[in-house]
């Protein structure tokens, strides 16, 4: 009995390879009722016969290739999603903008994260949007539903933005109740000035300052701050010295939103 | 021994051999994964009368190679050490656990090692890891047998297998 067996697995030994590679399918055929359970060894008994044992080597270097791929299509994957979801976030964003300003609705908003913040006495943002992105000099720069600055410079893939509080801005404003439209300028620090307002006219401390409609790059006003602080001019008491304090504080900005008026059409 | 019976838990155990489960209770560093027919082959060679050890011992054998993916090297090496521990155990009685842990790493040492040596021939590759996967599988098995033999134990007369019975 021994012996015949011996002899019977001997010959099976001998047998070759693609002969016996039907008895390994028809095994795995058993793990197709519970895929979870299969392991990924037998897939080689799937491929096509080696002709020789020089093919283990190239199988196995196939198969790390494959790995490979795998991984690089996995990771490919999660970051398509990641990406959905932020443009998801974007748009959520920028189509609550549209409802904010219904006056803006021929506009185009686009959405931008502050790459650097503010350095030193500088009250100057740098953007992840260019002109390659349609942005140009002049646009008005928002954040929180406030106008926050004007576009300065620009680049191909940034831009800066200079922020009302800035030194050199200067912005032409209107506050609410006295319809005074005077020009509004930074002071370099975390407030903005606004002068020669007769002291006629009435101001109030925390009435809203909007930007004065500018044709072309803001059509309706929108909120910049509020009134901090509203006294006698040193120099000519004839006059209001008006210090305004940013709807949005400027270090805590993370990102933007710049509006083009009239952006180029989609072909 | 009621060969049909045989037959069937010799395909749920090559089924769970052949499966992720092993993976699963993998251990070591190099994932040293438990033998389950390994461990029926030293069963049945160690309470089977003569030539039904054979027999389970080539048919065990023959499963482990479908798992393996290549027909010959387990059929023969399990076929033969089978053989070797039946006819072994008309000389020496493995009854204790530790005996039957023993039993099962040397076998598992022995037979896998043909086996990978017979594999050369089937065109498999000898892998740096091989010894020491085969070492950790053995131990493995051999600490999981003394669990697995009283489980088998209890199928025993289900099985019909003719309890052998050590005289001296």
């Amino acid at each position: 009995m021994f012996s015949w067996l011996m002899i019977g697995a001997l010959i099976c030994l001998f047998l070759p390879q693609s002969l016996t590679d039907r008895l390994h399918v028809t095994f795995l055929s058993l793990y197709k009722f519970t895929p979870s359970l299969g392991r990924s060894i037998p897939l080689a008994a799937i491929a096509p016969p080696a002709s020789d044992a020089g093919n283990d080597d190239e199988q196995a270097r196939r198969c790390r290739q494959l790995e490979s791929e795998k991984r690089q299509l996995e990771n490919h994957l999660a970051n398509l999603s990641a990406e959905l979801a932020a443009e998801h976030a974007k748009v959520e964003k920028l189509a609550a903008m549209r409802s904010r300003f219904p006056g803006l609705a021929g506009a185009a908003f686009i959405d931008a994260d502050v790459i650097t913040g503010l350095k030193g006495g500088d009250r100057q943002i740098m953007i992840n949007r260019g002109q390659a992105d349609g942005i140009r000099n002049g646009q008005y720069v928002l954040a929180n539903n406030s106008v926050i600055g004007l576009v300065h410079e620009t680049w191909t893939r940034t831009s800066l933005v200079k922020l009302i509080t800035d030194k050199t801005s200067s912005i032409a404003v209107e506050i609410s109740g006295s319809k005074a439209v005077r020009v509004m300028k930074g002071s370099g620090k975390d407030y903005a000035r606004i002068g020669m307002v007769p002291s006629s006219k009435h101001v109030s401390r925390g009435a809203a300052v909007y930007t004065y409609k500018n044709p072309g790059l803001l059509d309706v006003p929108v909120i910049v701050g509020k009134v901090a602080e509203c006294k006698h001019d040193d120099d000519n008491p004839l006059l209001w010295d008006i210090t305004v304090s940013p709807a949005v504080k400027a270090d805590e900005l993370i990102s933007v939103t710049i509006v083009v008026m009239n952006p180029p059409k989609q072909e | 021994m009621r060969w049909l019976r045989f037959s069937f838990l010799l395909l749920v155990v090559a089924f769970v051999q052949g499966s992720s489960l092993p993976d699963i209770v993998a251990v070591t560093k190099s994932g040293a994964r438990p033998d389950f027919l390994l461990i029926l082959l030293v069963f049945f060679a160690l309470h089977c009368y003569g030539y039904e050890a054979v027999i389970t011992s080539f048919a065990i054998g023959f499963a482990a190679d479908i798992v393996n993916q290549a027909i010959g090297p387990y059929l023969i090496s399990f076929g033969l050490f089978g053989a070797f521990l039946g006819s072994m155990r008309q000389v020496i009685a493995i009854r204790r656990t530790l005996h039957v842990v023993g039993t099962v790493v040397a076998s598992g040492i022995a037979a896998g090692l043909l086996a990978q040596l017979l594999g050369l021939i089937k065109g498999q590759s000898w892998q740096p890891d091989t010894f020491s996967l085969l070492l950790g599988s053995a131990i493995y098995s051999g600490l999981l047998a003394p669990y697995i033999f009283s489980g088998l134990l209890s199928i025993i007369d289900w099985l019909g297998v003719k309890k052998y019975h050590f005289t001296r």
